[in-house]
């Protein structure tokens, strides 16, 4: 019994870890993600702002124009 | 914001408006740019070079500021830069890079502008700046748990003596609410209604936009009560969700009856 208790608790920082990493991967509805993203492209404020969001893109566009590159981190997904 | 027209047409003439995204589409090119930068939250905001270099990450939410921003982040990543390096840089040149991104003190650039020899258009913007800047400045002195009845009056002195020299603030620049409602109580204590007039509409539009957006969240609430019915902790955590909304709501009316009361008081 005794070492049975000392071989669980050795056991915890594992299962803690696997907690973690399971929660890290956490899975999202793939279909659900894309609606959500194509929904946001349809909100005033994305349409009618001439936003780009590829960085890649972006960043061309910046070293075109010499303009800085305006950066605003949102997300179309529920934490 | 960023539905505004004023910012949708300065966007496409002074800047790459790029939105990083996070969707969680997996695959997505792009998708891990808040990490890469560093942010831990929804919405951030950052000033890139054309390289994806971090000018700045902090970017105020009104669009004077913004726009001085991105216009003096290239000069300012560059000036720094040489200054680190030890070189010699255009004193001027720097002096509204700093003011631009908001990185100097209002004390410390007011004795610079006096001491730079800057005139004309250039230094009644720095003016602007350095105002905005020191109201900023009194705005913050009022918040904090250590400040005290006296610092609040402090501030609105400040303000309101600052309203009589007939500065103004650029519209929609960040410190405007705080400058509206020093303004508001200084109408109050000096029966001035050429101040009330001035910061009365923007206040009032203030506290009906609060209301409207309170209002919208209730909804939401009173379906929850419904949904957590069986979870004593989640519902009671709804309850008084709840209680705080109507607390807001009723606040904010009573600052516009207020407001009203004074209106007729001053006969503004």
């Amino acid at each position: 019994m005794h070492s049975l208790t000392r071989r669980s608790l050795a056991l915890i920082p594992l299962v803690a870890l696997f907690t973690t990493e399971l929660s890290a991967q956490r899975t999202y509805d793939q279909d659900k993600m894309a609606a959500n993203y194509a929904e946001m492209k349809t909100h005033a404020w994305f349409k009618d702002g001439s936003w780009v969001t590829d960085f890649d893109a972006a960043k061309a566009e910046a070293k075109k124009t010499g303009k800085p590159i305006f950066a605003y981190f949102t997300r179309t997904y529920a934490a | 914001m960023f539905s505004k027209k004023d910012f949708q047409t300065w966007g496409k003439q002074n800047a790459i408006l790029f939105a990083a995204v996070m969707t969680k589409i997996e695959g997505r090119k792009d998708d891990a740019l808040l990490r890469t930068y560093e942010f831990r939250g929804f919405p951030s905001m950052a000033i890139l070079d054309a390289d994806g270099t971090a000018m700045t990450k902090k970017v105020p939410r009104d669009l004077y500021s913004m726009s001085n921003i991105v216009a003096a982040a290239p000069a300012y990543a560059k000036l720094s830069a040489a200054i680190e390096a030890g070189n010699e840089v255009d004193q001027k040149q720097w002096l509204m890079a700093q003011l631009g991104m908001g990185r100097i003190k209002a004390t410390e650039a007011k004795a610079k502008i006096a001491s730079s020899g800057l005139s004309g258009k250039a230094k009644a913007r720095a003016d602007m700046m350095v105002f905005v800047l020191e109201m900023a400045e009194l705005a913050g002195s009022t918040r904090g748990r250590n400040v005290t009845a006296e610092d609040k009056m402090a501030a609105c002195v400040a303000v309101y003596e600052a309203f009589q020299a007939g500065k103004r603030l650029p519209p929609g620049s960040s410190p405007e609410p705080f400058v509206d409602d020093m303004l508001i109580d200084a109408a109050k204590s000096n029966k001035d209604s050429v101040a009330f007039a001035h910061a009365c509409e923007r206040v009032k539009a203030r506290h009906l936009a609060q209301i409207k957006t309170m209002k919208g969240y209730l909804p939401r609430y009173r379906a929850d009560l419904e949904k957590n019915k069986d979870d004593e902790k989640k519902l009671e955590r709804t309850k008084s969700t709840l209680k705080r909304i109507a607390e807001i709501i009723e606040g904010a009316e009573q600052k516009i009856a207020d407001l009203e009361t004074l209106a007729k008081k001053l006969n503004a």
